[in-house]
């Protein structure tokens, strides 16, 4: 019936799609051509970065290249307005505005539209994102929520990943690194083309690393340390032209990583391994009816975790479908459509009892407004419908019957709001305003472990079905202004957010309260404990003249959290988020490119802030983490033009740093060569 | 009758106003031939580029020479070879096939290539921003400090040539 269903959806495609004889939609010709970064992630539709209605950073590919880094978080540090926590080699925590922990589950990441969020703790695993350095075209980093485009979890900001088209790209890379600590690793992309119809995008890629480093608590904990994390993954991704104006993309993935994990908000160590595969594929038309995109994936994820609550595994499965149009009307008026349905299912026996999932039926609309030349108006809505599903009965002492979780259900707007002002050539306003919307995850909702005392069961810490979601408004003002004398660019930023019903997941095992009926029991389990406010704001200039380049930036946030729950050192929680941001950050770099050499300096100094964390016998403690310099310098130099030798050195300023209440990161000199062809 | 009036409008400003176009650059040109290839139908190729100056008119005398600096005997812009030749006002009707280039300060006279480009289907380009807002050439260039093409619709729809969904997204269409 589905494939009945599909095959009728791409024929009516085709039909209307026959007569439309325009190209497919090529980013890197429309960069090209401007000049300029384009994207589709502020509105769903083609912008110069710099026209979007959004706070918007892009990452292109010579800045990754140049930073050195061997991965995406790290690349991500040296951005403005990111906080971006080291818990392990292999598992860092990035957050948009602060409101980092362990876990984050502010932060909606991508790639390439594909949702790598993983929807179990609601987090994203950096280490298990199956793309290479080398075959990505820019990092996206949206700043603020976007739930009216991408839908739940895109609360304190997006990024999303853009590979190289392999229809209209030619990416072909061998790169091999070796460093101190044992580090091992390289990739390697092909792109093969087929007349000019068809392209298929091949990637290779891996690392294994040692790390001895243990955190400042008893060596019980040394238990759930993984000394040696590794990655690799292996990506496929195909472009064919069916007909003038008509693209299909095919893409697969599989990754496969392990390393030593802080576990979101519990605060405990555990040693994990994530297996994860996907399948995209999707369908692009341009035609008389406007630029129809539909779109279809399956992600799964298998998770294991050895820890100190016992071992576990997590099954996380989901499909999502999407189809939106999007189409101009008159000169002026822009306006794109958009459906979707996601089914998602977890298991876990350990954890869950069995498997819980929800279906999510969206429906959203953009409208752009050119209403002058300088002047444009966006509005974005979305509604999303949440309908919770549960078959597998629910532990004995579970407060919540299987009817209550099949009778849950959620259904939130969001919007996103943006007057864009080109008051000159040089000088934009942007004026934005949005109301973003975080899930609980599936854990939050269906978290089942029972409580026990010695051999005797007195509860169970619960998922809660009737958790709401957290919503985040946002307000922000941004001016950005052009200096051609300077051949630089100030951008400057001030908002205010405030975050409600704020998610306290059970597995946090706090608070502990005491239920006397049917029988007095104990229990631990997922609420929503109060707001949130924050206010702040980054100022930064970056610009590039004569092979140099340079780029500075402070940020500053002030967070006021009106919880339930208080918090404070002598009894620390992790939610408490006025202690757990760091109030100042700045970050600042140059480089020089001269014949066949390029230098670049990348540094990031931070305030201090507390984070917590649980030790091997279930206690919970603070941990300030003192305010830190830190500084990368790579030098790269050309034998030819298709092959680079480089050096990094990362973090030139101390031999070890603790950068949160997880493992120290450590200084590290890496070698690498690439050859392109 | 009120888009005459609005025609009309735009025309004496055109022909009063401080001229709207800059001095026209290689970059112009090239930026020129790759909007070519976002038409729904790209062009490749060598294509034939018509420079319709007014040798009486001291700006557009002034452009078509610079173009003719440009162009040489023939430029590569994107997957395009310009074939130049410079057409006087007065004899457009001789003009077949290929590309227009209108250069600017024309003013009212605009009005009759505008009538030449509908009757012959022609691609029209200039960098005199008033001739695309009369009407009189579909697309107007601009290549500094940003890459910004701004196509008069009606003139476009008039003519038959369209742009791929992605592109007309990002241009200004009047």
């Amino acid at each position: 019936m589905r494939i009945r269903v599909a095959l009728l959806s791409t024929a009516a495609v085709l039909a209307v799609a026959s007569g439309a004889q325009a190209q497919s939609v090529n980013y890197g010709q429309l960069e090209q051509f401007f000049g300029e970064p384009v994207t589709t992630s502020a509105i769903g539709s083609p912008q110069k970065a710099a026209d979007a209605p959004a706070n918007m950073e892009i990452i292109n590919a010579d800045e990754i290249r140049r930073s050195g880094a061997t991965n995406i978080p790290d690349i991500l540090s040296f951005v403005s307005g990111l906080d971006v926590r080291h818990y392990s080699n292999g598992q860092t925590d990035v957050s948009v505005r602060g409101y980092d922990q362990p876990g984050s589950p502010r932060l909606l990441v991508m790639v390439n539209g594909r949702q790598v969020y993983s929807d179990d703790f609601g987090y994203t695993a950096w280490d298990s994102i199956p793309v290479q350095l080398d075959e990505i075209r820019q990092i996206e980093v949206i700043k603020g929520p976007n739930s009216a485009l991408f839908g739940f979890n895109a609360v304190g900001g997006v990024i999303n990943i853009i590979t190289y088209d392999p229809l209209n790209d030619s990416v072909n890379s061998v790169t091999a690194r070796g460093g101190t600590d044992g580090y091992g690793g390289g990739s390697a992309v092909g792109t093969f083309h087929w007349n000019d119809q068809a392209g298929l995008r091949l990637s290779v890629g891996g690392y294994r690393d040692s790390e001895t480093s243990q955190r400042n608590q008893p060596a019980t904990d040394a238990a759930y340390y993984d000394g040696t994390p590794y990655s690799r993954s292996f990506a496929a991704d195909g472009r064919l032209q069916v007909a003038p104006g008509i693209l299909a993309t095919l893409e697969g993935t599989s990754s496969q990583s392990e390393h030593t994990m802080m576990l979101p908000t519990s605060g405990q160590l555990a040693e994990v391994i994530y297996r994860n595969n996907s399948l995209k594929a999707g369908l692009a038309a341009d035609t008389s009816l406007g630029l129809i995109n539909v779109l279809a994936y399956r992600n799964d994820q298998h998770f294991d975790a050895a820890s100190p609550v016992g071992d576990f595994y997590l099954d996380n499965v989901s499909y999502v479908a999407q189809a939106n149009d999007l189409f101009k009307v008159g000169t002026d008026n822009t306006f794109r459509i958009g459906a979707e349905y996601r089914n998602n299912s977890l298991t876990s026996q350990a954890i869950m009892d069995g498997t819980t999932g929800y279906q999510v039926y969206s429906g959203s609309a953009m409208w752009n407004w050119q209403i002058s030349p300088a002047v444009a108006l966006t509005n974005s809505l979305r509604l999303d419908h949440l309908t919770l599903s549960r078959t597998d009965p629910v532990q004995s002492l579970s407060p919540y019957s299987v009817a209550q979780y099949n009778s849950a259900s959620l259904t939130e707007p969001s919007f996103n709001s943006g007057l864009v002002y080109k008051a000159t050539d040089d000088d934009t306003i942007r004026l934005l305003a949005s109301r973003g919307v975080q899930a609980p995850s599936l854990l939050d909702f269906a978290f089942q472990l029972p409580i026990y005392a010695g051999p005797y069961k007195i509860g169970d810490s619960a998922g809660n079905p009737d958790t709401n979601a957290a919503t985040v408004t946002n307000f922000e003002a941004d001016y950005d202004r052009a200096i051609p004398s300077l051949h630089s660019t100030i951008r400057t930023a001030a908002y205010y957010q405030r975050t409600q019903d704020v998610i306290n997941p059970a597995f946090n095992g706090e608070p502990i309260y005491l239920r006397l009926t049917p029988l007095p029991y104990v229990v631990t389990e997922t609420q929503n404990i109060g707001s949130s406010k924050a206010a702040g704001g980054e100022i930064g200039i970056k610009g590039e003249n004569a092979g140099w380049r340079w780029h500075a930036s402070y940020s500053l946030i002030k967070i006021s959290d009106s919880l339930s729950l208080n918090y404070s050192p002598a009894t620390p929680y992790p939610v408490g988020f006025s202690h757990g941001t760091p109030e100042h950050s700045i970050v600042a770099g140059f480089g020089y490119t001269t014949g066949k050499w390029e230098m670049d300096l990348d540094s990031r100094w931070q305030s201090s802030f507390t984070d917590y964390a649980t030790n091997a016998q279930g206690v919970l403690y603070a941990q300030k983490i003192d305010n830190y310099l830190t500084g990368n310098v790579r030098v790269g130099y050309n034998i030819i033009d298709a092959i680079q030798l480089a050096v990094t050195a990362e973090q030139l300023t101390q031999a070890s740093i603790v950068e949160s209440a997880g493992l120290p990161s450590d200084r590290r000199v890496l070698f690498s060569i690439t050859a392109k062809y | 009758m009120i888009k005459r009036l609005v025609i009309g409008l735009a025309a004496i400003a055109a022909a009063s106003c401080v001229p709207a176009w800059a001095d026209v650059t290689q970059t112009d040109v090239e930026v020129g031939g790759r909007v070519l290839g976002f038409l729904s139908t790209p062009l490749t190729g060598d294509t034939k580029l018509s420079v319709v100056y007014a040798p009486g008119n001291a700006a557009s005398a002034a452009e078509q020479k610079a173009l003719a600096g440009i162009l040489g005997s023939g430029l590569k812009a994107g997957n395009v070879t310009f074939q130049p030749s410079a057409v006087e006002l007065d004899k457009i009707d001789g003009v077949t096939g290929g590309v227009v280039f209108l250069t600017g300060g024309l003013g009212a006279d605009g009005a009759k290539v505008a009538a030449m480009l509908k009757a012959k289907k022609l691609i029209c380009m200039t960098t005199d921003l008033a001739a695309v807002q009369a009407g009189y050439c579909a697309i107007h260039l601009k290549s500094a400090p940003k890459v910004q093409i701004t196509v008069n619709k009606a003139l476009a729809d008039q003519i038959g040539i369209s742009f791929g969904a992605a592109f007309k997204l990002m241009i200004t269409e009047i």
